[in-house]
């Protein structure tokens, strides 16, 4: 398994991370994901009483790679990962989703996400304002920004979106991981 | 199986697990890879219709990992007949859990949806007897065009319990199979006690159009 040290080294671009200490803490999690093999996103994951916060998932550009089998990045799709990881009562069970329940909810959230409002925002990141849109839906908030050609989705509970700020990470932001 | 959700019991985190002492080494070996996968690159299965799906399996405990298992408290141990087991550090050496379960740590799960415009829904994960520490999760997933690999974020998780999602697009018209393949492929979840935890290779098909 690589060190978040060696995956944010590996990342062809810088990955997005929240601005000053406030009252997130540090990085809980550095974690990435790929597609053959190649870096595709990273997500910075912020924790409160031991259940994710705020996740940040910076998503390379696809423009130097194989369109085909890339997966595809919008708000539904980050918001359905948050909520699986944030949402879930503790004592959840055991109990693995059945076709039609992992149908149902994903449907839930795509259907919930496709009605909210979508709100343009501009977000300081390395001090520079950054342009992009927020949609909130389900008690969550999904934030997407374009930057250094890449995507950057920000998701989870409205309070802790509230004064968003990011920069780019760098290794010493990662090493206590 | 049929997709009915399955209940089932653990005995708790003394669980014994039947791994010889090589099988341990192997796994330590290959679960401290960095940044390699071992997913199949069979492209052809996928040219036929559907057989024989397997979308909910049991898991398998293949050895342990002893540095997480240091560092969330825990101590790996040997018996004498080469057997290991986890406990809580400072555990006295006479007690030795004896509630022997061979293999079984979890359950993991696949579901491939075709959703139209020449995409899938992926929606996999498992649950595990232990708060996760880390995983390496894989999809391969073979459609008509040929086969692309997805590896997952490997989160730490309270519960023990992680559900993946993912959107495919750019895929080819017709059958596509999605599979989290087994040992020795490298689909595992890292318990906080140090178990390492095996897919058991779910699987499940999808028309897409």
């Amino acid at each position: 398994m690589p060190r978040p040290v060696d995956r944010l080294a590996r990342f062809p671009r810088p990955i997005a991370i929240v601005h000053g200490d406030g009252s997130l803490g540090p990085v809980a999690s550095l974690d990435g994901d790929a597609v053959d093999d190649e870096p595709w996103a990273i997500e910075a994951t912020y924790q409160k009483s031991g259940r994710p916060c705020l996740v940040i998932r910076t998503v390379r550009s696809s423009r130097d790679m194989n369109p085909r089998g890339l997966p595809v990045e919008d708000a539904s799709i980050q918001m359905v990962n948050f909520l699986a990881r944030a949402d879930r009562p503790l004592g959840h069970g055991l109990t693995a989703p059945s076709r039609a329940s992992s149908r149902t909810g994903f449907d839930q959230v795509r259907v919930a996400v496709n009605g909210a409002a979508v709100q343009e925002v501009e977000v300081a990141i390395d001090g520079e304002g950054v342009r992009g849109t927020r949609m909130d839906a389900l008690d969550a908030a999904v934030v997407e920004l374009a930057w250094h050609g890449q995507a950057v989705f920000v998701t989870g509970w409205p309070d802790a979106l509230q004064t968003l700020a990011l920069r780019a990470a760098t290794p010493a932001d990662v090493a206590h991981l | 199986m049929n997709g009915d959700t399955v209940k089932y019991h653990y005995s708790g985190r003394s669980l014994v697990l039947r791994a010889t002492v090589a099988a341990v080494a192997a796994v330590a070996v290959m679960a401290g890879i960095t940044g390699t996968s071992g997913a199949a690159t069979s492209t052809g299965e996928a040219d036929a219709p559907p057989v024989g799906k397997v979308v909910e399996v049991v898991m398998n405990a293949v050895g342990y990992n002893p540095d997480v298992a240091t560092a969330n408290g825990y101590e790996v141990r040997t018996r004498p007949d080469g057997t290991q087991y986890s406990v809580k550090r400072g555990t006295p050496a006479e007690v030795i859990p004896m509630d022997v379960v061979p293999g079984n740590c979890g359950r993991s799960w696949m579901w491939l949806d075709g959703i139209g415009g020449r995409s899938v829904r992926i929606n996999t994960g498992f649950h595990v007897r232990d708060a996760v520490s880390t995983f390496s999760w894989t999809a391969t997933l073979s459609d008509t065009g040929g086969t692309t690999k997805h590896d997952f974020p490997g989160f730490y998780d309270a519960d023990g319990y992680v559900d993946l999602n993912r959107i495919v697009g750019g895929l080819s018209v017709g059958y596509a199979r999605a599979t989290i393949y087994g040992f020795p492929f490298q689909n595992f979840a890292v318990l906080v006690d140090g178990t390492v935890c095996y897919s058991g290779g779910p699987s499940d098909d999808a028309y897409i159009t």
